[in-house]
């Protein structure tokens, strides 16, 4: 149905990235503490001016053993880098590990994982290897598939490379197969 | 597939990101460690005075506190207003998740189809397939119109092309049921770490 289409394209597109929520949350939470925190010790302050000048003697560094060149320098450097880690996490698109497709009935989201292990089974199964010899790797465009052989078999690469693409392509997934096949095989 | 604001989540992540870069700058300067970067941190600390002079020039009289500067009232009422706009931020996370899978309304009165009939018709149907470790639904609000998302997560060794299959039968007959068609994402979902221990079979 036609009027589905935008829906899914929104929905594709919003869960193909990183939401950025977690990190978004765990720094309002921390701002809010501190801000809570500085507003409480400012009308502590008013009301209380012994506690000012105290705070006014902490800051000027009397009572610490660390100097204020090294601690100064120290804490610059933390916030720079913690900035760094803050601006690149809100710039960065943040792809997820997904591919999507949406069909005339539905929209399908997949982990790239859940492909590989699809396919991994099926080139195990269709080539007699023992699954945990064969690995694959899906990534956004290009994929790569590692087999170990048995020893003494031989393995075509182009049979094991029909074998992934037509089993994405049975689920609707295109992708470029890059096939390595280990020159030493193994006694499963 | 919730209703958070993503834009103000990268919002809020880059101006403190900002914020942090600008205090931490100021740090290095005042550790004087940089001497190359001496006239920058005078003109800082020149601005610094100057600020600080504007702020302590005017004086306000609050009742039962004296004299209070403008500067440090004016410091007052942004964190106030800062604190309760990082509150909203919190409490508008997340969201968007509907009890109604669907809502007819005629003259003679509307009917509604709840979310939990989704997962009993869609979900259950699939969790029979000996395919599939755990599926569930859930009914968001998408464009102003509810939507299904379907969460798969596979056995090892899945047939993936029969699984569509089973769930292209399962929407065949939810929409024989509620009439139109909703739409549906499907996630087929990652095993997490505590799958690796389920077996690759499904005896019955």
């Amino acid at each position: 149905m036609s009027d589905n289409t935008d829906v899914y394209t929104r929905v594709l597109r919003r869960e193909s990235h990183d939401s950025r929520t977690a990190p978004a949350v765990v720094t309002a939470a921390i701002l809010i503490l501190l801000l809570a925190g500085l507003l409480v010790l400012g009308i502590w302050t008013l009301v209380d001016a012994k506690l000012g000048d105290s705070i006014a003697g902490f800051l000027a560094g009397e009572n610490t053993t660390l100097d204020a060149v090294t601690l100064s320098l120290a804490a610059g450097i933390i916030l720079v880098l913690l900035a760094i880690v803050l601006i690149w996490l809100a710039i960065v698109p943040g792809r997820r590990d997904r591919r999507s497709r949406s069909t005339a009935r539905l929209a399908i989201l997949a982990d790239n994982g859940v492909l590989a292990d699809v396919v991994a089974d099926r080139i195990a199964e269709r080539c007699g290897l023992d699954r945990g010899n064969v690995s694959v790797l899906i990534g956004r465009s290009a994929s790569s598939v590692h087999v170990t052989p048995t020893s003494g078999v031989p393995l075509d690469s182009a049979v094991v490379a029909d074998i992934a693409t037509g089993t994405l392509a049975a689920v609707g997934f295109e992708s470029n197969v890059r096939v390595r096949i280990a020159d030493r095989g193994v006694v499963s | 597939m919730n209703a958070t604001n993503r834009i103000v989540n990268r919002a809020l992540l880059l101006v403190t990101g900002l914020a942090l870069a600008a205090v931490g700058m100021l740090l290095l300067l005042a550790s004087g460690r940089f001497p190359w970067l001496d006239p920058a941190a005078d003109a800082v600390a020149e601005w610094g005075d100057s600020v600080g002079a504007w702020a302590g020039s005017f004086l306000f009289e609050i009742p039962g506190l004296g004299e209070v500067s403008g500067g440090l009232l004016i410091g007052f009422v942004a964190a106030i207003v800062l604190l309760v706009l990082l509150i909203i931020f919190l409490a508008t996370r997340g969201g968007g998740r509907t009890g109604t899978a669907a809502r007819r309304e005629t003259e003679r009165g509307n009917t509604e189809i709840d979310a939990r009939l989704a997962d009993d018709l869609i979900a259950a149907v699939l969790r029979e397939s000996t395919d599939v470790l755990s599926a569930h639904t859930g009914v968001y609000r998408v464009r102003r119109a509810p939507a299904i998302r379907i969460s798969l997560t596979l056995r090892r060794g899945a047939q993936l092309p029969r699984v569509l299959d089973s769930v292209d039968g399962a929407l065949t007959r939810w929409d024989a049921l509620v009439g139109h068609e909703i739409p549906v994402v499907l996630h087929l979902q990652g095993r997490g770490w505590l799958d690796r221990w389920r077996s690759a079979t499904r005896v019955r």
